[in-house]
């Protein structure tokens, strides 16, 4: 369990003090891949650097399964450290060392003796797949495989916690879902806690359970990746909800259908990730007679099922049949709104 | 005016100008590579951030190396004396030669450790290695090729020194060409002095080019 109690950071500069971290709480339970999301500046890279002592806080605890790190010595840190992964946006992998020692590096640093190291690397290549790339060097891999080899490399020395700084910001969306989905195998097979830095909705509603929004330094929303995306209450959590829902504004997009489409019947559909992956909508349809076509849809799949919005025109059909029609949804426990 | 060329006079002065550039090579190399560790480590936000140590090193190093070359040499004959017995001879010039080269090659090595991604640094720390790890097992490899050039480069300015050194008596193509090349007007002596140091140059640079082209996996 990683406690963070009261953190502040403040940077000096020359006539001013910054607080990039401002009174933050948070507590990630063993098991949870958990994700902080803001914008540039928000001081969530400080935080998460934070955990592992990268930066030492101004005020406030780390409790790390219930050590407290500020108080550790260099020697006991380095150990605790060796507990905790990390990978980053740039990779950070040493370009004088093949994909092999590259994942040894952390396993030389513990002083795991040679034959060992080798045996240890030989199984992350293979859990990471990248068998047969061992003796390559990091400048002939491509950023994807890079994250690979950073991700490997993270795990040698069996940490309980990897800390993940932006990992996939430097990648494209194809290589940003296969980092993250072997995130979420590591997770799942390996049971090892993920904190995990971005602003990418994206990745955190792929793979979070729970989320906390940072801003300003401060937390500005904590809870399920499910209960944000639902409900989000702070102005910038919505704008990030948003930015997944649909590029343009809800309100905009809707209105804009109805001058499109001005005879029968405009539905919004919103999945909140709780339904089953039952064909729902095909479910209804088979109910009624009139025809009904999908005129816009953005469904995302995520940690707990589907996500987004879908817009149905129903036409050539009575008050009543549209009726039975929403309701059919709404028992399956889709959000549906008539406009 | 001579035009004779000794060839035996020819090949001692080719030893000597090989023997002082490499011997003080070596040294410089090791004690700039330590000093330029230093410098990089105690530097504001290095692993072993200690400012006091930085700025006195950092005024050493600064002053050796604006002292001009044939000044040093002069203000070291009380040093070398004691050192070497003598100021006359190849071995005579090593003091000075050392002293002016030593904190040339401390910079290039700092400005090589500047160019180490700090991400792998900071990977390091996170991976819970101790700051000699850091050292010897990320810094110094990931440095190795701009390390490499920088001796190459020393090495160069080296031989040049060398032929400075030389025309104050401590032997050497340098003193050849001073000598007998100008002095007595000798006129293949002084032609075949700076061919030899030319090639001598070049042969340093090919190596350096062509080690670190072995080692630099970028």
């Amino acid at each position: 369990m990683i406690e963070l109690k009261n953190i502040t950071k403040v940077f000096d500069t020359k006539d001013d003090q910054i607080h990039a971290v401002n009174g933050v709480s948070l507590t990630i339970q063993d098991g949870e891949i958990f994700g902080i999301i803001g914008y540039s500046g928000a001081g969530k890279s400080t935080l998460v650097r934070i955990i592992n002592q990268l930066e030492r806080q101004s005020a406030g605890d780390v409790i790390i399964d219930g050590r407290t790190m500020q108080t550790l010595t260099k020697k006991e840190l380095n150990s605790e450290r060796q507990n905790i992964g990390m990978i980053f946006q740039h990779f950070n992998l040493l370009w004088s060392r093949t994909v092999r020692m590259n994942i040894e590096l952390p396993l030389e640093f513990a002083g795991v003796p040679k034959a060992e190291r080798r045996k240890r690397s030989s199984e992350l290549i293979h859990l990471v797949g990248l068998d047969g790339r061992e003796n390559a060097y990091p400048s002939e891999l491509s950023g994807g495989q890079k994250q690979r080899v950073g991700i490997a490399r993270a795990l040698a020395n069996n940490p309980r916690i990897l800390l993940c700084d932006e990992a996939t910001s430097a990648l494209d969306p194809d290589t940003t879902e296969q980092i993250l989905d072997l995130l979420k195998k590591i997770n799942e097979e390996l049971g090892i806690t993920i904190v995990m830095i971005t602003h990418q909705m994206e990745v955190v509603q792929r793979v979070c359970s729970r989320m906390a929004v940072m801003s300003d330094g401060k937390i500005v929303e904590e809870g399920t990746v499910k209960d944000l995306f639902e409900h989000p209450r702070h102005e910038i959590t919505k704008r990030f909800v948003q930015n997944v829902d649909d590029q343009t504004p809800i309100e905009e997009l809707a209105e804009k259908l109805k001058n499109k489409y001005p005879d029968g019947q405009l539905l919004r559909l919103t999945f909140t990730g709780n339904n089953t992956d039952d064909a729902l909508i095909a479910n209804a349809i088979r109910k009624v007679s009139f025809p009904v076509s999908i005129i816009e849809s953005n469904i995302t799949d995520s940690a707990d099922g589907a996500y987004g919005v879908t817009y149905l025109h129903l036409y050539h059909g009575r008050d009543e049949e549209y009726n039975v029609f929403v309701e059919t949804l709404v028992q399956e426990g889709v959000k549906a709104e008539v406009l | 005016m001579g035009t004779t060329l000794n060839f035996e006079q020819l090949l001692t002065a080719v030893w000597e100008t090989v023997f002082m550039t490499f011997v003080s090579l070596f040294f410089a190399s090791v004690f700039g590579l330590m000093i330029g560790i230093l410098l990089y480590c105690t530097q504001s936000g290095g692993l072993f951030q200690n400012r006091i140590v930085n700025r006195i090193t950092d005024v050493i190093v600064n002053v050796l190396r604006a002292i001009p070359f044939l000044i040093l040499l002069i203000l070291l004959i009380p040093l070398t004396r004691a050192l070497v017995g003598s100021m006359l001879g190849a071995k005579a010039a090593l003091p000075p030669l050392i002293a002016a080269s030593t904190p040339f090659y401390a910079r290039m090595c700092v400005i090589a450790f500047q160019e180490v991604d700090k991400g792998t640094i900071e990977a390091s720390k996170a991976m819970g290695a101790s700051n000699g790890q850091i050292i010897r097992k990320v810094l110094l490899p990931e440095a190795l090729p701009a390390i490499v050039s920088g001796i190459a480069v020393t090495g160069i300015s080296l031989v040049g020194y060398t032929a400075m050194a030389g025309a104050i008596g401590a032997g050497g193509l340098g003193n050849l060409a001073y000598m007998y090349g100008f002095a007595r007007r000798n006129d293949a002596v002084l032609y075949t002095s700076t061919v030899i140091i030319v090639l001598i140059v070049f042969a340093i640079q090919w190596a350096g080019d062509a080690i670190v082209k072995k080692i630099d996996k970028r």
